[in-house]
């Protein structure tokens, strides 16, 4: 599977632009979306699953143009939206059978089989029976990624799945993700929580203010970072210095004052050790210091 | 095949939402519950009503109707509901990027929206077949139950699932979306419900769709375009929610079905409804055609049909006739050419006069002839019409108004039925003369009263054929030979009646008359339930029959009668120019279908009723004598003449009054109006005078029951419509008809009660009997009439009948000084009766006056008796008691004494002033006390006395609320959504309204009352107690100076009437509360606490005064004595302040002290 995205724009009615003049490929395996809020991840992830028109620009989902080939593109998606919270009255089972049913799965046994498996791979089997709107958060959201992967979807695209879980759920959530990898398809995962992507993702795109500003590995964010993450000890009354001049990432109390963490160019006059930064430290170098600063983009 | 799953997939899971919605289910189970309670009282064995059940087809109508209505607020709110849903929801969106398109998923949701509605549809169709199987009398229709949820419920719930979804799709906010349904909805229930033959009607639950065993619908194709347009309308509105969903289409192919649907079905829908409309429309503009056509040749000459023999072969939707007739120039000029009338849809192939081919120019319905010699007053021709084609309706009723042809008819006040006048189908004919199926002389209806059909008698003939299985049924005697069927008429008749239908005669002869009754197979629903008397039933019916002549006083003249079930959609209206409905034809009763609209007709009903109270009286009665007592029950309460089934009706307006007040199915034509006509050109609504005069069509109390309408009886409507125009003037106004029937029946029986004062009782009976008796099948020119009376009686009846007929002003009376005084008179007690009555007037009069002896209590309550009112079933010549109705005649500009010597002492005595100026026109007159004066010579008769012009007595000042020395002043505060609404709003069309405690008027609103004060007009204003903001001014000029007692009119019986008023008496003279009785109203009458509020200016200052009702008189109640300097306006104010719920401001009066 590929999705190749070309001079993709958007701009809403009142001239925002939510999306500008995005190229980007996407193959097999998990994707990661990454950057802030309003940087223009869900209206791409909008037009990838066809709810929304590119202004300018096509998506081609294995060569075919998506807004021409609507209805091919969709018997190959599934999609959970950021917000899943509000169903009409149906129970857990029931909502993962009409999904099952829009897939394509004609067959009853089949299709009850296959809801069957879902929600025991979700871990909402003992949930079934129970109403849809009143299972919990995370409930609700693993049964949104089950009715996402029902029917065996070639493209999966999941929008801030882990936003307002509790650390319990996300792993579990992110665990449900991973073991998707294995199969031969395209998990799109849109999120502004670092810690998504570098569990799951082996490549990744950055979006800023409507912009991809990076596209490639997790591992090439992070290299970009390395000899600019820094572990400092400082008294209080650097502390406040530091805080003004670089980008605290971790702050630990200690006997004389802090164990920071900082990414910068360098610390200046502080002593400092570099650390092997991951990609939470290489977003955050990437974002304020790559970004800040034009003329560091490669 | 992925549609389709798609489709049903939508449509499942939609389903599953609405069946676990709260609302869906407290709907249905309120639905289901309400109807099991209405199925249970329309269909039970002993309280259902027979008018509904008759029909085995109507039980699924009025459900789905009740349904109908209800389903399609709900089917807005969810279709709405939905729509909204998509939007809120989260879910929404993943169902959205699901391969399908959104046509499927549209009509995924609708089916799965109309699904359940079809359910909830089968649950009430389930319930209401159960109960129709569970209750006996009632036979279940199957089909019934299939046709009337996909005409009624299908299109309508289409057309407004499609209709929301669009204006939401528009307007993308449910609430504005549910105002704009909820809007529209009301808007077409309340104003545009019947408009244009019910085009906007989307529920059909106006639309008369009562199926008839007979004729199905009666207007199958227009009922299938009314309800294909809302059902396309529906369907091109879905398809246009697919295009305006916001969500990206997928399939080419689905868009552009849905944009052909959407344009193609709704071009389809506008067609229909030009179609459905322009018909309308078509026809109405028809009729003011035939209508302005007949108006144009009524002048015409046309001749008199003498004989009509009718060779008539019925084939499929046409008839083939070959009428040989012969005609008679009766006029006295001679005539070159002349016109007829033939129903426009028969095609006139040829016509030979004398034998040879004669030319004809055809418009519309009228057959212009030029005769090929002028044929000279007196001569004959012989004419021969040969026609085939269909039956065109339209021509049917000219003379009807909108308004009336508009009213509903039905059983209640839900299920409607098409009015049908002419049927010619391929298994049913059903051809009155109204719709001219043969050549009638003459135009038929024109704009006005005196443009009708001629009325002549003529010796009719008919040969029928039809096909097989098929009988005909026409008048006179029937011979059969194989398919065709002679039938020869014995006497000459006015016209001739085709029915043709699958029915089984069955023949009864009783009192020398063969009774024939007429019914279709298995509509019989009455011989197994009355079983028990067929051994009387003769003598029973031979009974009945003879005190029904007795009764009217004329005889029944034809050997036969029969009585033939017809389709329920045949309907008759009454006249202004004749007093019949084409539901009665000489020697025929045409009776709807099952008895459905007649009354007591449920006879397994009534029987168990009857057994009911039977048993409660603890009257033993055999099987048969209850029977006996349901059979003629419903044969007084349908076919004597007298009562009227005058109807109010409930509907979405409010209460409204039937046009249509007379007995529908009253024998009376075929004793009268069939038999014999008083012709006249100079008076064209004699006749109808004298049917009203014979029949004693009613005086019918309007309004009443508190309810804003006329206070005034239809005789005092006529007055006052009598009082603008003359009685000539008036036929040719565009009134409406219900008034004009008024003024024609009060004007006509006024006119031969007339001449019976004139005449006197005793000799007026046999005289006008005798008169009908011996113009049998023929018409009597009031010439020859007038100048019998007049050698008769030496009066002048044309004269009387010209003043009657032209006079544009009314007589008036002033009546007092009523004195009842004990006498001596050869040994015995006896009492004198004395009273004045004054006609300053410049016409004569006539006076009716009731004297009620005896009894206890009087004249109390509403009920008020007199020949001219309605006592029950009082028929004019048999009703009437000589000994306590006198009639008066009061020549203009005289007055008299009259004394009555009575033996027993009078209580009270009513006045009916008949055609008068003065209102109320029934009063009544208590007598108090009895004087005893000795030595006093009794008078019987009358005296003449010096004109009376006022009430009041030498030396009083009375100032009227008539008076121009009356006024009203300041206002109420009323709100501004009342002033809107235009609750409590003032009727300018009606000059005295009825008094009501419920909601009364928040300004001053004339009412008249016998028991008010007033010289020609006893009325009072009335208005809601209120702060005092409000009032009334009494002003005079006092010339004489000097101490003056003050007094004021008051009717305390009326506050007290008022506190209990609501439904007042029925029948007589009406249910005005009649306060002016205290001989019958002070025991037992409920304490008062009203307080009223004067104020008086005198010469020295002023003084307010408050006068309790529960102390005051009737009459006048002093305020107290004034002192006036002379040349001084004196004033009386009176506020609407007051502890009771309304003030009446009457009169007040300054007496100078002697």
């Amino acid at each position: 599977m590929e999705i190749r995205i070309e001079n993709l724009s958007k701009i809403y009615k009142g001239g925002n632009k939510a999306i500008s003049d995005i190229n980007l490929v996407i193959e097999d395996g998990m994707f990661g979306l990454l950057g802030p809020n309003g940087a223009g991840k869900s209206s791409l992830m909008r037009i990838l699953v066809t709810l929304m028109k590119p202004t300018s620009g096509r998506v081609l989902v294995n060569g075919m143009d998506l807004q021409k080939n609507r209805k091919q593109v969709r018997t190959l998606l599934g999609y959970l939206p950021q917000d899943f919270r509000f169903f009409a009255k149906y129970r857990t089972w029931e909502f993962l059978d009409y999904s099952a049913r829009l897939a394509g799965l004609k067959q009853r046994s089949v299709r009850n089989k296959e809801v069957e498996r879902m929600l025991e791979q979700v871990g909402l089997f003992e949930a079934r029976d129970r109403s849809a709107s009143k299972l919990s958060g995370g409930m609700k959201r693993r049964l949104g990624i089950a009715q996402a992967l029902i029917g065996d979807p070639k493209i999966v695209i999941v929008d801030e799945p882990t936003t307002g879980l509790d650390p319990d759920e996300r792993i579990r959530f992110r665990n449900l993700l991973s073991k998707m990898t294995e199969k031969e398809m395209i998990i799109i995962l849109s999120t502004h929580i670092v810690g998504d992507i570098s569990s799951t993702c082996r490549s990744m795109a950055l979006l800023e203010k409507g912009k991809l500003v990076f596209n490639g590995a997790p591992d090439d964010l992070v290299a970009q970072a390395r000899g600019h993450v820094f572990q400092m000890t400082v008294s209080n009354r650097e502390f406040e210095d530091v805080k003004e001049k670089y980008n605290v990432i971790s702050t630990i109390p200690s006997i004389n004052g802090w164990d920071i963490q900082v990414v910068a160019q360098d610390t200046g006059n502080y002593p400092s050790i570099p650390i092997e930064p991951n990609l939470e430290h290489a977003y955050v170098y990437f974002m304020e210091l790559v970004l800040n600063q034009p003329q560091l983009l490669y | 095949m992925k549609t389709i799953r798609i489709i049903a997939t939508i449509a499942w899971f939609e389903m599953l939402v609405l069946f676990r919605s709260w609302f869906f289910r407290i709907f249905t189970g309120l639905i289901l519950l309400v109807l099991l309670v209405m199925n249970i009282n329309v269909l039970s064995d002993t309280g259902g009503n027979w008018a509904i059940k008759a029909i085995a087809a109507n039980v699924p109508y009025f459900n789905i109707l009740i349904l109908s209505l209800t389903q399609a607020f709900i089917a807005m709110f969810l279709a709405l509901d939905f729509l909204k849903r998509d939007k809120k929801l989260d879910t929404s969106e993943v169902i959205f990027t699901r391969s399908m398109s959104n046509w499927d998923y549209i009509w995924g949701k609708t089916f799965g929206i109309l699904t359940v509605f079809l359910v909830l549809n089968f649950l009430v169709l389930l319930l209401a077949l159960i109960i129709n199987m569970v209750m006996g009398d009632v036979s279940v229709n199957w089909m019934a139950y299939l046709y009337y949820p996909l005409i009624i419920s299908i299109p309508s719930l289409i057309f407004i699932l499609g209709f929301s979804f669009m204006v939401m799709s528009l307007l993308k906010n449910q609430a504005i979306a549910l105002v704009i349904l909820l809007g529209y909805t009301g808007m077409i229930m309340f104003f545009g419900k019947d408009k244009f033959d019910f085009i906007f009607d989307y529920m059909g639950f106006r639309l008369p769709m009562v199926h008839s065993d007979m004729i199905g619908f009666g207007f199958e194709g227009r009922l299938l375009l009314q309800r294909g347009i809302y059902f396309f309308l529906g369907l091109s509105f879905i398809s246009g929610s697919i295009l305006l969903m916001k969500r990206l289409p997928q399939s080419k192919f689905h868009s552009t079905i849905s944009w052909f649907m959407t344009i193609g079905l709704a071009a389809a829908a506008v067609i229909g409804i030009f179609t459905y409309a322009g018909t309308t429309a078509y026809d109405n503009h028809f009729r003011s055609e035939m209508i302005t056509l007949n108006d144009q040749n009524f002048k015409t000459p046309s001749l008199n049909t003498d004989a009509c023999d009718l060779n008539i072969k019925h084939h499929g939707r046409s008839i083939t006739v070959d009428a040989k007739m012969s005609f008679t120039n009766k006029t006295n000029e001679s005539i070159s050419k002349t016109v007829f009338s033939l129903n426009p849809g028969l095609k006139l192939e040829e016509l030979t006069l004398n034998g040879a081919k004669a030319s004809f120019d055809r418009k519309d319905h009228l057959v212009f002839v030029t005769l090929p010699q002028p044929l000279a007053s007196g001569q004959s021709v012989q004419a021969e019409f040969n026609y085939k084609g269909g039956i065109d309706e339209r021509v049917c009723n000219l003379d009807i108004k909108d308004e009336q042809a508009a009213e509903k008819w039905g059983p209640d006040f839900l299920i409607a039925i098409r009015k049908r006048f002419a049927i010619l189908e391929p298994d049913y004919v059903l051809l009155t003369p109204e719709c001219a199926w043969y050549p009638i002389p003459g135009v038929l209806h024109g704009s006005t009263i005196s443009i009708h059909p001629t009325w002549n008698f003529s010796t009719f003939k008919a040969s029928v054929e039809t096909k097989t299985g098929l009988q005909p049924i026409m008048q006179g005697k029937v011979e059969q030979s194989g398919n065709s069927w002679v039938f020869n008429p014995e006497n000459p008749l006015p016209g001739m009646t085709l029915i043709i239908g699958a029915y089984k005669p069955s023949n009864l002869l009783a009192g020398g008359v063969d009774f024939e009754l007429n019914i279709i197979k298995g509509h019989d629903y009455f011989s197994k339930v009355l079983d028990s008397i067929s051994d009387t039933l003769p003598k029973f019916v031979g009974d009945m029959k003879q005190d029904l002549e007795r009764r009217l006083g004329l005889k029944y003249s034809y050997k036969r009668l029969r009585l033939i079930e017809v389709p329920a959609q045949f309907y008759a209206y009454s006249r202004l120019w004749i007093k019949n409905r084409d539901f009665l034809q000489p020697e025929m009763i045409l009776l709807p279908e099952m008895g459905g609209m007649l009354s007591r007709s449920g006879f397994a009903q009534e029987l168990r009723q009857s057994k009911k109270s039977a048993k409660e009286r603890e009257e033993s009665l055999s099987e048969k004598e209850i029977q006996l007592r349901v059979l003629r029950n419903f044969i007084s309460e349908n076919f004597q003449p007298g009562a009227s089934d005058n109807r109010m009706s409930f509907n979405m307006n409010g209460p409204s009054m039937s046009t249509d007040t007379d007995k529908k199915f009253s024998l009376f034509p075929n004793f009268f109006t069939f038999v014999n006509h008083l012709g006249s050109s100079q008076y064209p609504v004699l006749n109808i005078a004298l049917e009203a005069y014979l029949s004693n069509s009613g005086d019918t109390q309007m309004g009443g029951f508190g309810m804003g309408t006329s206070g005034l009886s239809a005789a005092e409507q006529a007055n006052v419509e009598l009082q603008k125009k003359s009685f000539k003037k008036l036929l040719s106004t565009d009134m409406d008809n219900l008034a004009l029937r008024q003024v024609i029946d009060a004007k006509g029986k006024y006119f031969f009660t007339y001449l019976e004062a004139i005449a006197g009782s005793v000799d007026f009976m046999p005289f006008i009997l005798d008169e009908i008796a011996k113009s049998h099948y023929k018409t009597i020119e009031f010439a020859e009439f007038s100048a019998d009376f007049k050698s008769k009686f030496r009066f002048d009846a044309d004269s009387l009948a010209n003043r009657w007929f032209n006079a544009d002003q009314l007589p008036g009376y002033l009546i007092g000084h009523v004195r009842v005084i004990e006498v001596q008179q050869d040994d015995r007690t006896r009492y004198q009766l004395l009273y004045d009555v004054s006609n300053p007037s410049k016409e004569s009069g006539l006076l009716q006056v009731t004297l009620r002896a005896g009894g206890r209590g009087g004249m109390g309550g509403g009920r008020q008796g007199g020949g001219g009112g309605r006592g029950g079933a009082s028929f004019a010549l048999a009703g009437r008691n000589a000994a306590t109705d006198k009639f008066l005649v009061v020549p203009a500009g005289q007055a008299f004494q009259i004394g009555y010597v009575l033996d027993d002492q009078p209580r009270a005595m009513s006045v009916n002033t008949m055609i008068s100026t003065n209102l109320p026109n029934n009063i009544s007159y208590p007598f108090p006390k009895l004087e005893q004066i000795k030595g006093f010579d009794p008078m019987e008769g009358q005296k003449p006395i010096s004109l009376i012009l006022t009430m009041s007595e030498p030396g009083e000042i009375v100032v009227d609320n008539e008076d121009p020395g009356f006024s009203t002043a300041g206002a109420a505060t009323v709100s501004r959504m009342v002033k809107w609404l235009k609750i409590n709003a003032k009727n300018p069309n009606v000059p005295y309204e009825s008094m009501r405690s419920w909601r009364p008027p928040t300004f001053w609103t004339p009412i008249i009352q016998s028991g008010f004060y007033g010289d020609f007009i006893r009325s009072a204003v009335y208005m809601k107690s209120g702060d005092g903001s409000v009032s009334v001014v009494w002003r005079t000029l006092i010339q004489k100076p000097g101490f003056y007692d003050v007094y004021t009119f008051l009717n305390p019986n009326l506050a007290r009437m008022g506190m209990r008023f609501g439904g007042g008496g029925g029948g007589g003279g009406g249910q005005r509360p009649q306060g002016g009785g205290p001989g019958g109203a002070q025991g037992g009458m409920p304490e008062i606490a009203d307080e009223y509020h004067f104020t008086i200016f005198h010469s020295e200052g002023k003084e307010d005064v408050t006068i309790a009702l529960k102390s005051a008189e009737t009459g006048w109640n002093k305020l107290g004595s004034f002192y006036y300097g002379g040349a001084d306006t004196a004033k009386i104010i009176m506020t609407n302040k007051n502890t009771g719920k309304t003030v009446v401001a009457d009169a007040v009066k300054w007496v100078k002290q002697q």
